[in-house]
């Protein structure tokens, strides 16, 4: 316990005390008066009850208070602060890994449930200012700077997430969310993921390791692709994480029907990728390792498989090659039309308006040729005959040569939303545009007044642009919204997705964290802590009750003084 | 009874001396007496006139002192009269309780009449601040601070000590008369007395 007084040099004003007594040993005394009775004073006195309890009071109280509030002045004014080390806690930051990592269960129920366990347990013992960070693919501050109590609150609906977590990126976060104070930060991870805490941190790393260890089987990663119109091929990446070589069961499946089943020997610790070979595969694949482990969530890898057959419709007064481009797309399902009467657009997924352009947006994926809808006539610009010079690196341009292609009669749209994908001689005449419901490509030219139709790469456009604009990857990783592995449809696009942990980081669960580690951040000297008490409002409060007292006396002392 | 200008105790003795002289030029039996805590001296003046010289000649004489007991002396004053007459106090009353005294003197069926008089002093202090009021009968002491508030509550407890005595003498059917020594003492008696039907 140390006192210490900030504002030192109001001290030497308790001098001032003394003053105070020599002013009351000076002070002129009462006057004495003599009357012919004390007779009518005495009831007068007995009238006021004040009167007798002051009476009572030592005589000199006044000079007691009088010296006693201006001590207490003086200790306001110089600020003492009462230090007592040890006694405060610092903040209490934890920690909690929450990847998929932490759903293994060699331990039970499970090692996230322990750590949330144990985190209520270690919280109910301390009684300082706690935060909570949950760490998923990133940190989340679930309580900052709250009570303990409010930690299984919080805690006790929390899940883990099944995808990777990123605990030194909440490390970084950690460090920069107190910057003024120095914290105890205790994380609770299975230690699968190497923690890169900083050697010059102003707060204490306790870390603690939740898991042994045990029995894991992954598949760490797998696609299908289409070897031909008639095989695909499925990739599958599969680890044997446990201590032991292990014969493993492998079933696909599609649609819900077993393809085919197999195994695989694979040693302790090792990781080999496998091929299949199947007759040509479409919608939903599931390829299962069949065996029981620690961490079931990496035993199934899903796929995807869309079916691309788009229903393409193209408004043209007649373009024997855009037809033949678009009818050349394998699976496309086209329709031409001669004019924009009475079309119904939710029955197409893309629009090529060739020349025709409708005078309304329309929402949808599409390609313009010659104009697009809403254009404002002021903002085009003529430009003539002109040579294609150059093209954006864009997916729908991918292997198209258009370098030297001529065109006879081309125009030059200065419209700020458009981003231009194709410069010719006189300026942009190949755009992309998107906006809310929109999206496509527009050429400022007739593609009968140029050469470009005679060319390989003007089919190649065509491909591209459709297979850009309505084909999409399937296979997605766990993310925070979609937090599952399995199948998912969009209930937007209705678009279903593959939703897969293929985590090499989270499937290895045995504790990448030495328990030398471990125990050399444990070991860590803890800084020294204080509680600083602030005395100098407590003696303003006394003062003030001296001073109320001092009032009390002078009052009830305009009888006894 | 020494305080007030005049004093009170002058006051008293102009009065005693006026009533002894009333008295005697009625032809009345007269007696006076003059008592701290106890009787001090009695003067019988009998009947004649030119004993008022006598009285004279004592009142120069005598000087306020000592402790006043009214009971007391009233009591032995009452027992020790073999002809019943009317007994006339006068006093300032702020000294001991008279109470029982009176009501002796009543119950020895003597016609009691009361002269209290106070002076200027005693129904508004003038002086103020912090003081030690000494008793000047007993020495006794008070320290006090004094001001108009205070003062205003002196005045109500005086009143309310001269309400009692009023009650007091009217329970007894004790004739009663206060007397302020601003008040000259030929009009207390010429006006107020006579007012008061004390003489005729």
């Amino acid at each position: 316990m140390n006192l210490k007084f900030l504002n030192p040099f109001f001290l030497p004003l308790l001098s001032l005390e003394i003053l105070i007594i020599i002013l009351y040993l000076i002070k002129p005394k009462r006057l004495r008066l003599k009357v012919p009775s004390l007779l009518l004073w005495e009831r007068l006195l007995k009238e006021e009850p004040i009167g007798r309890w002051f009476k009572k009071l030592p005589k000199n109280l006044i000079l007691l208070l009088q010296i006693l509030t201006v001590m207490f002045i003086i200790l306001f004014l110089s600020k003492p602060v009462l230090s007592f080390e040890g006694i405060a806690g610092r903040p209490v930051i934890f920690v909690l890994d929450s990847s998929a990592s932490m759903t293994a269960k060699d331990i039970s129920p499970s090692r996230f449930e322990r750590a949330k366990t144990e985190i209520i347990n270690f919280s109910k013992k301390i009684h300082n200012k706690a935060s909570l960070i949950i760490v998923k693919d990133k940190p989340q501050l679930l309580i900052s700077s709250g009570k303990n109590t409010e930690i299984e609150k919080v805690l006790k609906d929390e899940k883990p997430f099944l995808g990777e977590g990123n605990l030194n990126y909440a490390i970084s976060y950690v460090e920069n969310l107190f910057p003024k104070e120095s914290c105890d930060i205790h994380i609770f991870t299975d230690g699968t993921e190497k923690l890169d805490i900083p050697k010059n941190s102003q707060n204490n790393y306790f870390i603690h390791i939740i898991g042994k260890g045990g029995k894991n089987l992954a598949i760490l990663d797998g696609r299908v692709f289409q070897k031909n119109e008639e095989v695909s091929q499925i990739f599958l990446k599969i680890g044997n994480f446990s201590n032991n070589s292990e014969e493993i069961p492998i079933t696909v499946k599609n649609d819900g029907k077993n393809l085919f089943r197999t195994k695989i020997h694979l040693q302790q610790k090792e990781i080999k990728t496998l091929t299949f070979e199947t007759p040509i595969l479409k919608g939903k694949i599931e390829a299962s390792i069949d065996m029981k482990d620690d961490l079931p969530e990496d035993n199934i890898a899903y796929f995807y498989v869309p079916d691309f057959s788009p229903k393409i419709l193209i408004i043209t007064m007649g373009n024997p090659f855009l037809e033949k481009a678009v009818r050349a797309i394998p699976g496309a399902k086209v329709e031409i039309r001669r004019d924009i009467v009475k079309i119904d657009f939710k029955n197409y997924d893309f629009f090529i308006f060739d020349g025709l352009i409708p005078y309304l947006k329309i929402p949808g994926k599409f390609l313009f040729i010659g104009a697009y809808p809403g254009m404002d006539p002021n903002k085009i610009e003529k430009v003539g005959k002109v040579k294609i010079l150059s093209w954006e690196d864009h997916p729908i341009l991918r292997f198209v040569q258009l370098y030297g292609t001529q065109i006879d009669n081309a125009y030059v749209f200065k419209d700020e939303k458009l981003k231009t994908i194709i410069y010719s001689t006189k300026g942009p005449v190949g755009y992309y545009l998107k906006e809310e419901n929109m999206e496509g490509v527009i050429l400022s030219f007739d593609l009968l007044s140029t050469s470009w139709i005679y060319h390989d790469s003007f089919p190649l456009f065509i491909y591209n642009l459709i297979k850009y604009m309505l084909s999409y990857d399937p296979q997605r990783q766990v993310q925070e919204n979609l937090n599952f592995t399995g199948f998912y449809e969009d209930p937007q696009d209705k678009r279903v997705y593959a939703i897969n942990l293929f985590s090499e980081k989270e499937s290895k669960i045995e504790p990448q964290i030495g328990s030398q580690e471990v125990i050399s951040s444990k070991e860590k000297p803890k800084e020294k802590s204080y509680i600083s008490l602030d005395l100098s409002y407590i003696f303003l409060f006394l003062a003030l009750i001296a001073i109320f007292f001092e009032m009390l006396l002078y009052m009830g002392g305009r009888i006894y003084t | 009874m020494d305080f007030g200008n005049p004093s009170k105790f002058f006051y008293g003795k102009k009065l005693a001396l006026a009533f002894a002289y009333l008295s005697l030029s009625s032809w009345e039996k007269t007696t006076f007496s003059y008592f701290q805590d106890k009787t001090k001296e009695i003067i019988p003046l009998e009947r004649k006139k030119e004993n008022i010289y006598k009285l004279l000649n004592l009142l120069n004489e005598i000087k306020p002192e000592g402790i006043t007991n009214i009971n007391e002396t009233v009591k032995k004053y009452a027992s020790s009269l073999r002809r019943k007459g009317i007994l006339i106090l006068i006093s300032d009353f702020l000294s001991s309780d008279f109470k029982e005294g009176i009501i002796y003197a009543r119950y020895k069926k003597l016609p009691v009449y009361i002269a209290h008089i106070i002076c200027e002093e005693e129904i508004s202090p003038f002086y103020s601040g912090n003081l030690t009021l000494v008793d000047s009968e007993t020495g006794e002491k008070i320290d006090l601070f004094l001001d108009d508030d205070m003062k205003i509550k002196y005045q109500k407890t005086l009143e309310k000590f001269l309400n009692e005595i009023e009650y007091f003498t009217m329970l007894y059917n004790v004739e009663y008369l206060r007397s302020i020594t601003t008040i000259p003492i030929e009009d207390l008696i010429l006006k107020y007395l006579r007012v008061g039907g004390w003489i005729k």
